[in-house]
């Protein structure tokens, strides 16, 4: 059964030249999928690690744990610590309730990598380039470029106008993706 | 219906059928595929016909190199997912490579592998076991077809699905067959 993380994305030497992996991961040498945070520099991971592979991953500073996927948040203080360890990776999290289980909070995190995949894809855009914030109003151009990536995606985007904020606008375009798969669990 | 390419055919460039996305593309060597970059990655799709987003990609490793990938809706300028013979699964935007999936496991001489995407799912297989899913919404569309990183590993008897046939793809057409 495969683990949840949320790791960082690094540029690594590899075999075949330089590469973004995700971190601590691929030196493990087990099975793993990832999905990116479009061109922000994270990566939601799951692996099949083993119990020692797990407690080591978990000492690192920069890796966030998934609890088992099917428990739920639960409430103060550990609902307000994932909520604003989260947030400080721009990912949209105040959405979250102690009854939340962690399979939603990561199906919420893969349907954003999804959107920011697809801008990554169509436009080579990053999202949150500096001095972006999830409370940051769209640009024109990054209205437009969301606007056409969400349509690509088959899904509604009248919703999204210059007023509308990042995090308003990644969780809209997102909410509307269906189910994915990532390790053979669902989400 | 599938189209295929079994590269039987003299040494040279991989023909008209084939369209360069990466690097310089594939080339014929030995009746079989071979890269044509050193230390570099160069990739070629299949042009000769449209295909559905819905694709998948099959080819069989043909000597004991690795780096030898299958790849799905592949476009120009260095676009493309690739599954590569040493159990790598990777995105390549613009020619900057991500990797976004490991099998655990490589990919022997003459062991099929096998790329398919449907939706923003795609899986992995190896002598046509499923090695893995995956979610990636990157690319929406282009053409199925072959990569390398480096130029001596082989591939031969490649094998693509999805193709679009008098508007209708392949695929849609079995289903409305089958009712």
């Amino acid at each position: 059964m495969a683990s949840f993380y949320l790791v960082p994305k690094v540029q690594v030497s590899t075999p075949t030249g330089l590469m973004f992996r995700p971190k601590y991961i691929p030196e493990l040498g087990v099975p793993w999928a990832a999905m990116d945070y479009g061109l922000d520099p994270k990566f939601l991971v799951g692996a099949t690690v083993s119990q020692a592979q797990h407690d080591e991953l978990a000492t690192h500073a920069d890796v966030i744990v998934i609890p088992p996927l099917d428990s739920p948040v639960g409430g103060n203080p550990t609902l307000t610590q994932v909520r604003n360890r989260l947030e400080q990776e721009n990912i949209p999290a105040t959405w979250i309730q102690a009854t939340t289980t962690w399979r939603q909070v990561v199906g919420h995190v893969g349907r954003y990598c999804l959107v920011l995949q697809r801008l990554h894809g169509m436009h080579n855009k990053r999202l949150f380039e500096p001095g972006v914030t999830l409370d940051s109003t769209l640009t024109s151009t990054l209205l437009a470029q969301l606007q056409s990536s969400g349509t690509s995606l088959g899904l509604n985007v009248s919703a999204l106008t210059l007023s509308t904020t990042v995090r308003d606008a990644l969780t809209g375009l997102a909410d509307q993706l269906s189910a994915f798969t990532l390790m053979g669990e669902s989400f | 219906m599938a189209v295929t390419d079994l590269f039987n055919r003299a040494d040279g460039g991989l023909g008209a059928n084939w369209q360069t996305v990466d690097g310089s593309g594939g080339a014929i060597s030995g009746n079989a595929a071979i890269g044509t970059e050193a230390a570099d990655y160069s990739a070629s799709r299949y042009n000769a016909v449209e295909f559905n987003a819905d694709q998948r990609s099959l080819a069989q490793k043909a000597d004991s190199n690795n780096y030898i990938g299958v790849a799905v809706r592949m476009t120009t300028g260095g676009n493309y997912y690739a599954f590569f013979s040493h159990g790598s699964l990777q995105k390549l935007v613009n020619g900057s490579q991500t990797e976004i999936a490991n099998a655990g496991t490589t990919v022997s001489v003459t062991e099929s592998m096998e790329l398919a995407v449907s939706g923003t799912t795609l899986e992995m297989f190896i002598a046509g076991v499923s090695k893995g899913t995956q979610s990636d919404a990157t690319f929406s569309s282009g053409k199925p077809g072959i990569a390398f990183f480096d130029n001596p590993a082989k591939l031969d008897n490649w094998v693509a699905e999805g193709e679009v046939v008098g508007g209708v793809s392949i695929l849609r057409q079995m289903l409305m067959h089958h009712g």
